[in-house]
């Protein structure tokens, strides 16, 4: 794929007329766009009005494939009365993300490949076939945790990567790159919005995306990284060293884009009547693994850190899914408390035999009192 | 999916989240990015802090005891039951032999009902705010106000962190995490805890040792000795880290005592870390008034706190009492035993106002409606009062906390009831609660939070390798573990981590020293 494949349309939209789009764009579908979330959180949620859109945000913290994959949701509903009742409860309702960073198209699209694969998943498949994904590209990247360009996670994307439109800002303007026919329909809707792009639109684009790559301020060495973990080349004690941090919040994998985990709950009162209930689960946990006889073969936090690692970076992943299990995001960068995130971790197997860059720990033994 | 801002209920760091809500329902929650104290990150108990709001055990209507068993009833005949209930006692055994206990997440306004309800309504001063803080009154307020009280971003100013106290990731993470930040870029910290933790292991000097008041004495004399003087001596900005409640109260107010006599130091400062997310809270309202006799405790009013679960003494208090009140979201143990018992809304479903560790005061908001006939602990309380005899509460929140800001509170002094420790019965080991238990045992919200659940399982009890070959114990073995307050079976863990002659076991199990044998 990739080379061949060309943007069905290229077009310009004026600054002041995404506005009056996204109106027509709420009578058709749930609009899910960046607002303002107040406390300086921005955060995609579905629009009101479209005095809430914020194209100038940054990102959610929450990543978007969250609305395919809820924190958790009520798979079915079950009553045992003279017989087991089981009514699932699917989500169905028509969404548009609009202004989804490219990393965060990749996410859904790595989702939507893992969901589809041996066992389809119905809940997720029906949110993800009414949804339609209009990305934002980022010739800045927006916070200092971005890594994307690392990781084949973005700034931009290529014709066939996912999004329906991709809008990459301009002076005063936006293009937009129309790649499915979901997209063209809504370009279509209001053609008087558009115009083709010229020439002169192109060669600004380029410019702004040529030197996208110097602007980042986080690095992340993922092709060592994947070399390291493939080939099991990171001793013991640096997965040791760096796991001996980890609190186990789980924050990493709640946040991450690419992570698929759930787990199941029931909750009924009784047992003759309840829901089942499927939420967010991480490998970070000893019960993630537990099995029922008791038996845990990742009981150690070690263990548990070492998969995670290995799962986004070892070269099956790049082989299964296609790429590799990060796109660069940076949201586990902010959320680790104990400064183990991936961009991190990382930096760390580059350091392999060197000193570390935390000092003073690992160097010199603390002085015990006897 | 929309989100509400609002507050962690869990520990005193005070972060910030989103209680995420869909249908009515809280789905999840997220770090605020934007909030000073969580920056986009939350510990465990924040993120699982939604997972016991829509569980099918939820309290949803008041019950009181007929014939011996709960019943479930209306909220007028409950709290007629409740009224006369306390008024028989009142009548009889006198207002003081009535006690009030608000849990330590109990939110400004419902402490200020409470404490007006307790001295006006029921004339009793046997109060107590957070009574997982044994006491409050040996706490000097230099060293909670004022400006040598740090904030959090002080640690990162420090060049001497003197940190008392391990279990930081686990009790106050948010101060953990920016402990370990500040010692990654550089800054000394020592540690004097009988526990080799994560920070212990980074530490520059880690005094192994089981008084840590003697140590911080130590530090206050005259001639200068040793290599924790000459550290203390040397720095410019000296930071002193304390998580209250890491010793009984007797040892915590020498500790405080060398601590406000370490601020003879000009540029020290301290850091208090009160346990729960309204301890602080609870500290504020604490004013002058009488101690109450700590035993003769005929009827208690308990609100969002397990007293039952926490060990044999406390057990034994609550069977005894003639008339108990249980306000919770759960039927604890201590519900269970109770005379009437009122359902009440969790964090996420009701407004008021936390202070953090810091004095932070923030603001709690609804996201979600309580389930069935719960009610928000502010509209309780006002309600009891209001039947006692207190016409002026107000019957809104906003009518509450302007009562509140205009100072008609009494001030009650929280009182020390039973439940002392008693006299050594054991003296094998000495006994050291690792908060690595995350307070799981005694903490209705956790107990109820499928995560925790699934996560501690197991009861354990640490010991260092040499008392394990003396005892002649086998790592993984059962072990019988009785002290004051209880006995219990757990599977024996070794570690260097702990001391010899230190038994380790999750938080506050037991209050004094145990003994250990090898399980029947």
């Amino acid at each position: 794929m990739g080379e061949q494949m060309a943007f069905r349309s290229i077009q310009v939209i004026q600054e002041d007329a995404v506005p009056p789009w996204v109106a027509t764009l709420m009578r058709e579908a749930l609009v899910i766009g960046p607002r303002g979330g107040g406390n300086g959180d921005f955060q995609l949620a579905p629009l009101t009005s479209v005095e809430d859109l914020h194209l100038d945000y940054t990102h959610d913290l929450l990543p978007p494939m969250r609305y395919l994959l809820p924190p958790s949701e009520v798979l079915f509903r079950f009553h045992n009365g003279d017989s087991l009742a089981l009514i699932p409860e699917y989500d169905e309702r028509r969404r548009i993300l609009f202004g989804v960073r490219s990393c965060d198209v990749k996410g859904i699209r790595y989702q939507g490949q893992f969901f589809h694969r041996d066992f389809p998943d119905i809940y997720f498949s029906k949110r993800a076939a009414n949804a339609i994904l209009i990305s934002l590209a980022c010739p800045t990247p927006p916070l200092p945790t971005c890594f994307c360009v690392c990781c084949d996670g973005g700034p931009v994307l290529k014709p066939g990567e996912g999004s329906d439109i991709q809008l990459t800002p301009l002076e005063g303007r936006y293009l937009v790159e129309v790649d499915s026919e979901a997209g063209e329909r809504l370009v279509a809707k209001t053609p008087e919005l558009f115009r083709e792009a010229t020439p002169a639109d192109l060669a600004e684009r380029n410019e702004a995306l040529a030197e996208v790559d110097q602007k980042f301020s986080t690095s992340a060495y993922l092709a060592r990284g994947i070399a390291k973990v493939t080939t099991d080349a990171v001793p013991a004690e640096i997965w040791e060293e760096l796991a001996e941090r980890c609190i186990g919040c789980g924050g990493c994998s709640y946040l991450c884009p690419l992570c698929t985990c759930f787990t199941i709950v029931d909750r009924s009162r009784d047992g003759t009547a309840g829901e089942r209930v499927r939420r967010w689960d991480h490998c970070q946990s000893a019960g993630f693994t537990r099995e029922a006889s008791g038996h845990n073969p990742r009981a150690q936090k070690r263990e548990q850190f070492k998969r995670r690692f290995f799962h986004k970076l070892s070269y099956q992943c790049l082989q299964r899914e296609g790429r590799p299990g990060c796109v660069g995001c940076g949201r586990c960068v902010t959320a680790c408390m104990m400064g183990i995130d991936m961009a991190a971790v990382l930096l760390r197997f580059r350091e392999l035999g060197r000193k570390p860059k935390w000092g003073p720990p690992w160097a010199a033994k603390p002085k015990t009192s006897p | 999916m929309q989100r509400i801002l609002t507050v962690c209920p869990h520990c005193s760091c005070g972060c910030g989240l989103y209680v995420l809500v869909e249908r009515g329902e809280a789905v999840g929650v997220m770090p605020s990015v934007g909030h000073p104290i969580s920056q986009g990150r939350l510990c465990m108990k924040g993120w699982t802090s939604f997972q016991h709001l829509h569980r099918a055990e939820r309290l949803d209507s008041p019950y009181i005891r007929q014939n011996g068993t709960l019943k479930r009833a209306g909220w007028e005949e409950a709290l007629t039951h409740l009224v006369e209930g306390l008024g028989a006692v009142r009548s009889k055994d006198g207002g003081q032999a009535i006690g009030v206990w608000a849990s330590g997440r109990s939110t400004d306004e419902e402490l200020f009902l409470l404490s007006r309800l307790a001295s006006q309504g029921l004339g009793t001063t046997a109060v107590r705010f957070d009574p997982s803080l044994q006491s409050l009154d040996h706490i000097p307020a230099s060293l909670v106000e004022g400006f040598r009280a740090a904030k959090f971003d002080e640690v990162q100013a420090a060049d001497l962190l003197l940190i008392f106290g391990h279990g930081f990731p686990e009790h106050h993470p948010q101060v953990a995490s920016r402990i370990l930040k500040a010692m990654d870029e550089g800054t000394s910290a020592v540690v004097i805890s009988p526990y080799r933790d994560l920070l212990a292991e980074r530490a520059v000097l880690h005094l192994r040792v089981s008084s840590p008041e003697e140590v911080a004495l130590a530090l206050t004399e005259e001639e200068p000795s040793g290599h924790l003087r000459a550290l203390w001596d040397e720095a410019k900005w000296p930071l002193v880290i304390y998580p209250l409640k890491s010793l009984p109260p007797d040892r915590e107010a020498r500790l405080l005592r060398a601590f406000e006599s370490l601020l003879a130091k000009a540029s020290a400062k301290v850091l208090l870390l009160f346990p729960r997310a309204n301890s602080r809270g609870a500290f504020r309202w604490k004013g002058g008034g009488a101690a109450s006799e700590p035993s003769g405790l005929k009827a208690l009013l308990v609100v969002e706190e397990d007293p039952a679960a926490w060990n044999g003494n406390f057990r034994e208090l609550v069977r005894g009492l003639d008339f108990l009140v249980v306000q919770d979201l759960f039927l604890t143990e201590t519900a269970e035993l109770a005379h009437v018992v009122l359902p009440a809304a969790s964090f996420a479903e009701k407004g008021g106002t936390l202070t953090n560790t810091e004095g932070r005061q923030q603001t709690l908001r609804p996201a979600i409606l309580p389930p069935g006939d719960a009610r928000p602990g502010w509209a309780i309380a006002a309600e009891m009062a209001r039947r006692l005899g207190l016409a002026d509460v107000g019957s809104t929140l906003e009518e509450i906390q302007q009562g509140l800001s205009s100072g008609q509170v009494q001030a009650v002094l929280p009182a020390e009831t039973a439940c002392e420790s008693p006299p050594e019965r054991f003296a094998t080991l000495e006994h050291v609660p690792n908060r690595l238990g995350w307070m799981w045992l005694k903490d209705t919200i956790l107990r109820h939070t499928d995560d925790w659940q699934r996560e501690h399982q197991d009861r354990w009890v640490e010991l260092h390798p040499e008392d394990v070959k003396t005892l002649g114990l086998r790592p993984g073995c059962m072990v019988q573990v009785a002290g004051e307050g209880g006995e219990f079976q757990a599977t024996l863990r070794i570690s260097e981590r702990v001391g010899p002659g230190v038994l380790v076991t999750p938080h506050h199990l037991f209050e004094g020293p145990v003994h250990i044998e090898r399980a029947k």
